[in-house]
């Protein structure tokens, strides 16, 4: 299998995925989700360096775009 | 490469600060995280230096120029604050210093080895940058507003974005909308002496969509899209000969997902891009890392990432001198076939509103590991990276 | 009697589909009873019939929960401990983190806590945090989620128009 259809397949399989594991996790059930560690953006300016320094020595750029999880309070 | 062959090529055209970032530079803002107003302010400082490897692979391969390549260091600043019951704002600076030599040009040799021109070692060049922005935040929605702007003596961007997020299914999914707009203008130094052009300016067009969805008390995945149109002058007026189309669009499909693992109290990252655009370049990135706790307060964070990109339609090994310059062509290692990896360790101390992170990351590329089997360039890169951060809430 | 079947039916049919119905304003206050951080307990919100209760939903992980607590300790003090009395619930899985972040704060309340969620789950909060204001008669007048700075002018009012009736 190519490079290229595998990646797909891959694709595929997370959007899959995706669909059918999700269970609704009620507003005090998200102790876990709420840690730092499970963010997106733990820490901002690290994330800002690592897109900084790879975008300047590859061709690729651009990351991860979403906000989401986390306490869900107020 | 010896000493004598430097000295030999001191009148050499020093690169009078290369700009590194011209080419480089994106709208990277920091806006708004979350649906939910920060609690806390929040300040961040980080400090990071890297050095590139020196080209080696023997005499031959440099015709002239310094074999050092870059040092950088750069120096960031991280603000948040929640204003009044429904606000917060943003601010986030940062200084980077360069020093050192870059590819100018390259060639070909009779055997079919590429060699490469690389400049004198330049004097220090640095850039800075001002970001802030604004967010309104709502029942289930935020708005973020975010404009920014970075200098260097020969390079300015400003570039302003707009995000949007919203919560769905009791906050189970979050929608996440941006919208982003840069222009940059280049006034190459020297340029009216070696031919480059004088001031040139592009502009970057930015839209994407992601969408968080929770798993369940403990997983999160997130998948998103993203589109970016850039238009004006995109060659790199610092190389010998380099001629680009003057549009460029790409694509990028991410991928993300957290678990974490409660025996172990410990959590997985997993990260997928897939980026193709244009100039027919294609790239993979794959990227894996794992917190763990241990002692009381310590943490440490284990990391690899894999990279793998083709070459763009018009790269060429060497200078094509007898290529019309209507046509696009580029030696530029960054439009080459390689692949890298990066194995990375972080090390975080955590005491309540207090956390400082020392990180360290090995970078290394080969061209065996690019997504085509076209033969690669040699100043092909590897770094080493140190970084300390602190961030503090109160 | 057809009509406690009907009721028994859709019960069970909201039981089934896995929809719990959310504690509304106007709704009687589901009973309960919990160990407290405190160590004594368990202790039971029928305890306090015949006074107004603050029940306050809280947890070390939430933000503004923690923002909420020096409110939530000053309209305790303010109220007469023979009329009205603030009965927090933490939901945390650690009662020591809950009990941590109360020293910390330097709440003088004392907490129940709730570790598998089945209060939480009985009231089917709508958010984290969640405050009911219920009258001595048992029934809830006010619901308050989420909290931001000058929420506890909100609080103070609806338990000042119970005390008042």
């Amino acid at each position: 299998m190519s490079f290229q259809s595998k990646s797909r397949l891959l694709l595929v399989m997370l959007v899959l995925g995706f669909v059918s594991a999700c269970q609704t996790v009620a507003p005090w059930e998200r102790e876990i989700l709420a840690k730092d560690e499970m963010a997106w953006t733990e820490d901002p300016l690290a994330q800002a360096l690592d897109q900084q320094v790879y975008f300047s020595k590859e061709g690729a750029s651009g990351g991860l775009g979403s906000a989401g999880g986390g306490c869900g309070c107020n | 490469m010896d000493r004598s062959a430097k000295r030999e090529h001191h009148g050499a055209p020093q690169d009078l600060g290369r700009a590194l970032v011209a080419l480089t530079t994106a709208a990277m803002a920091l806006p708004a995280f979350s649906v939910n107003q920060p609690t806390e302010t929040s300040v961040a400082l980080r400090s990071s230096v890297y050095q590139e490897d020196p080209i080696k692979n023997g005499d031959e391969t440099i015709l002239f120029g310094s074999a050092d390549r870059y040092k950088i260091k750069i120096n960031q600043f991280y603000l948040e604050r929640p204003v009044g019951s429904d606000w917060a704002l943003n601010l986030n600076y940062s200084n980077e210093a360069m020093s050192g030599a870059s590819p100018w040009g390259a060639s070909v040799d009779s055997v079919g080895d590429q060699q490469v021109i690389m400049s004198g070692a330049s004097i220090d060049d640095s850039r800075n940058k001002l970001e802030g922005s604004l967010t309104k935040y709502s029942d289930n929605a935020a708005w973020s507003l975010s404009v920014g702007g970075s200098r260097e003596h020969d390079y300015r961007s400003n570039y302003a974005g707009i995000r949007w997020i919203n919560e769905f299914f009791q906050k189970n999914t979050t929608l996440t909308l941006d919208a982003s707009y840069a222009r940059d203008t280049l006034n190459p130094t020297d340029a009216v002496l070696y031919g480059r052009v004088v001031k040139a300016s592009k502009q970057s067009r930015s839209l994407a969509l992601s969408v968080s969805q929770i798993l369940s008390r403990k997983q999160i995945v997130q998948m998103g899209y993203g589109l970016t149109k850039r238009a004006g002058f995109l060659s790199d007026p610092y190389k010998l000969r380099d001629v680009r189309p003057d549009n460029r669009i790409e694509h990028r499909l991410t991928a993300g997902y957290l678990h974490y693992v409660e025996a172990a109290a410990s959590r997985v990252r997993a990260e997928y891009r897939y980026y193709w655009d244009s100039y027919d370049l294609e790239a993979h990135t794959v990227e894996f890392s794992i917190l763990t706790p241990f002692l009381d307060r310590w943490e440490i964070e284990p990391g690899i990432r894999r990279y793998q990109q083709s070459s763009a339609s018009f790269f060429t090994l060497g200078d094509l001198y007898d290529r019309p310059l209507s046509l696009p062509q580029s030696s530029d290692f960054r439009l080459s076939a390689f692949g890298a990896l990066s194995t990375k360790l972080a090390i975080n101390y955590k005491r309540d509103a207090l956390k400082v992170g020392l990180q360290y990351e090995r970078y290394r590329s080969k061209p065996s590991w690019g997504l085509s089997g076209q033969d690669s360039h040699v100043a092909l890169l590897g770094y080493e990276l140190l970084s300390l951060g602190i961030q503090l809430k109160f | 009697m057809l009509v406690l079947k009907e009721f028994g039916l859709i019960g069970l049919l909201l039981a089934w589909s896995g929809a719990a119905v959310a504690v509304e304003v106007g709704d009687s206050a589901p009973q309960f009873s919990a160990p407290t951080l405190g160590g004594e307990g368990p202790v039971s919100i029928a305890d306090y019939a015949g006074k107004a209760v603050i029940l306050d939903f809280w947890a070390s992980w939430c933000g503004p929960c923690l923002v909420a607590m020096p409110e939530l300790e000053r309209l305790s003090n303010a109220l007469e401990p023979e009329s009205a009395v603030l009965l927090a619930v933490s939901v945390d899985s650690d009662p020591k983190r809950a009990a941590r972040f109360m020293r910390k704060m330097g709440v003088s309340y004392d907490s129940l806590i709730d570790t598998d969620g089945k209060i939480a789950a009985q009231y089917d909060l709508p958010g984290m945090p969640t405050t009911y204001v219920i009258n001595p008669e048992g029934l809830i007048v006010a619901r308050h989620v989420g909290f931001k700075p000058g929420d506890e002018a909100k609080l103070a009012s609806a338990v000042n128009d119970v005390l008042s009736k």
